[in-house]
């Protein structure tokens, strides 16, 4: 994507947002209304930017749209499934509009329904199938052409815990099989953290960041969690004269943020030092959902 | 971790680069249309016409079956025939039953469903869409009009061993595919009108009803024929007798009720376009 600006009336949807995609799961984070769903709707060639360039696989999506279709798949965010229909049925009509042969789009029709868990009730009608089922069979006519790159538009909306986790382990097996773009668009932090290698941030319209997951969470400080054997104030009270900055929690347990330089030793034998010891330690990390709040807060444009 | 055990698989086919994308949307469509509710009685009343011309056929090649000789009396002039047989307002209504079984919820439930990325996600343009919902009543509008109007011709060539010119023969193709293109552009655009399959069919019903109600009203208010163009049915009738080379049951010009059917067409296509395009950018 090249200086993409959208607008709705007088609103801007989109600031000349530049996007170079590689292989990968990229997660796409951004609060409510921050341009997420217009930036999917744009790649998928179904809105129309004001300015700009959008290639997808070198290709213009809205010259040679017809040929990105063909290699994309999309699993929209709304139940958008036609329910007179059963399910082996609707994947395998939707892959003959993809453009597959019919006997080979009911034959991978009834292997991606194996895929995503829905092998025992592909002759169901889908209007009687659970939220989690819905979703499943979302994928897997997103994946019933086998595309090249995949949108998915808050894929576990709605799944109970179970269904989440086999859901997201799909998305990253597919990835482990061809070499294939994911764009996850999804507001849970978690799925992002569990799923994607990389990261894109947007807020009011605009790229703020778009880093590999790992570079994106890698700290300019460290955070421990610990407990003391006894009265934490002596310990608290000595760190926060060395400007270590420290918050208790629940349960008696101490999170102290160290800078890079200093080491997690001092800990000890500042505790030693207070006649304590420590009973339990943990590394933390600063979250995606810091990280994320930071650059979202970070944001100050008029 | 739970995958299963298979794992994904590449599909390692190729991709057909289709000339009518929309096919697969026509032969769903098709199959999908008979097992409404009341679709095979309806299928049955809209072939009565069909079977009554048939017997009139057969009766002028029998004179001695008595009985039946004053059906023949509409076979006396091969244009007059056809004219009657399509623009008959039993057949006129019954092809409004088919739009409101076939044709009401093509686009309404993929409002309702929104499942219109599921399309657009695809190779299909709106274009291709709007053909393919198309397709589908058309299907069943010519299996009620055109296939008949063949079949009568060539019963007519078995019975009475008479071949009808090749101008009416271009009639009979030409204008139930106009009569069905016209009644399908007027189901679509209902149908993208509203989210509810039974809203559209009360519109149908309604729009067909009241037109011919206000030419009635309007005619006997000012005692004017041309009241006829306010009405769907009227100016079907008008357009036959343009397409069939006889007198016009209306006094004004046949080519006026064509017209204005024409310009209905391309009005409903293009705010259909328009509702279309506004549906797939907000879903």
């Amino acid at each position: 994507m090249n200086r993409v600006s959208f607008n709705y009336g007088s609103k801007k949807a989109l600031v000349e947002v530049c996007l170079n995609i590689g292989p990968g799961i990229y997660g796409l984070l951004g609060p409510n209304g921050a341009g997420k769903t217009t930036l999917l709707k744009i790649l998928l060639g179904f809105l129309n930017p004001h300015q700009g360039l959008v290639k997808i696989m070198g290709r213009d999506v809205f010259k040679q749209g017809k040929y990105i279709r063909e290699n994309i798949g999309y699993m929209p965010e709304s139940e958008c499934l036609i329910p007179d229909i059963c399910g082996v049925d609707l994947v395998s009509y939707l892959g003959t509009l993809s453009g597959m042969p019919p006997s080979e789009a009911m034959k991978r029709a009834h292997e991606v329904l194996y895929y995503v868990g829905l092998d025992d009730e592909r002759y169901r009608m889908v209007s009687s199938y659970s939220t989690g089922m819905k979703q499943r069979l979302k994928l897997a006519q997103a994946l019933v052409h086998d595309p090249k790159i995949l949108f998915l538009d808050e894929p576990t909306s709605g799944m109970d815990p179970k269904g989440r986790k086999e859901l997201l382990d799909l998305i990253r097996d597919i990835v482990k099989v061809k070499p294939i773009n994911i764009i996850f668009s999804t507001h849970l932090l978690h799925d992002v953290e569990y799923t994607c290698n990389h990261v894109i941030i947007l807020n009011r319209g605009r790229v703020l960041s778009v880093d590999s997951l790992e570079n994106i969470t890698k700290l300019e400080t460290v955070s421990y969690q610990l407990k003391l054997s006894s009265n934490p104030e002596k310990f608290i009270e000595k760190i926060i004269q060395m400007g270590i900055s420290v918050e208790e929690m629940e349960k008696g347990i101490l999170q102290v943020i160290l800078s890079r330089e200093q080491s997690a030793r001092k800990l000890f034998e500042i505790s030693r030092e207070c006649g304590n010891s420590i009973v339990h330690f943990k590394e933390g990390s600063t979250s995606l959902e810091e990280k994320f709040i930071e650059t979202i807060e970070g944001d100050h444009v008029d | 971790m739970w995958i299963r055990t298979k794992g994904y698989q590449i599909w390692d086919g190729e991709i057909i680069h289709r000339k009518i994308t929309w096919l697969p949307m026509f032969l769903r469509g098709i199959k999908e249309v008979p097992r409404k509710k009341g679709a095979r009685f309806f299928f049955f009343l809209a072939a009565i016409p069909f079977f009554i011309f048939a017997v009139a056929i057969y009766a002028a090649s029998k004179p001695e079956l008595d009985f039946l000789q004053d059906m023949v009396e509409v076979l006396k002039n091969d244009s007059q025939m056809f004219h009657s047989f399509f623009t008959n307002s039993y057949l006129i209504f019954m092809l409004v039953m088919i739009c409101l079984l076939a044709g009401s919820d093509l686009i309404s439930s993929d409002l309702k469903y929104k499942s219109l990325p599921l399309y657009f996600m695809r190779p299909l343009t709106v274009w291709d869409y709007l053909a393919g919902k198309a397709s589908v009543l058309m299907f069943y509008l010519l299996l009620f009009t055109l296939v008949p109007g063949i079949l009568l011709v060539i019963l007519k060539l078995v019975f009475q061993g008479e071949m009808i010119n090749v101008f009416l023969l271009g009639a009979v193709i030409v204008f139930p595919a106009f009569v069905s293109l016209f009644l399908t552009g007027f189901t679509l655009l209902l149908s993208s009108l509203s989210e509810s399959s039974r809203i559209t069919k009360v519109l149908i019903f309604v729009f067909y009803l009241s037109s011919d109600i206000g030419y009635n009203m309007f005619k006997g208010m000012f005692g004017k024929d041309y009241f006829a163009v306010l009405s769907l049915k009227e100016n079907i009738v008008m357009t036959g007798s343009l397409f069939f080379k006889i007198k016009p049951p209306h006094d004004y010009p046949p080519w006026i009720s064509f017209f204005i059917l024409l310009a209905l067409l391309a009005g409903f296509t293009f705010l259909m376009k328009l509702r279309v395009t506004s549906e797939e950018k907000k879903q």
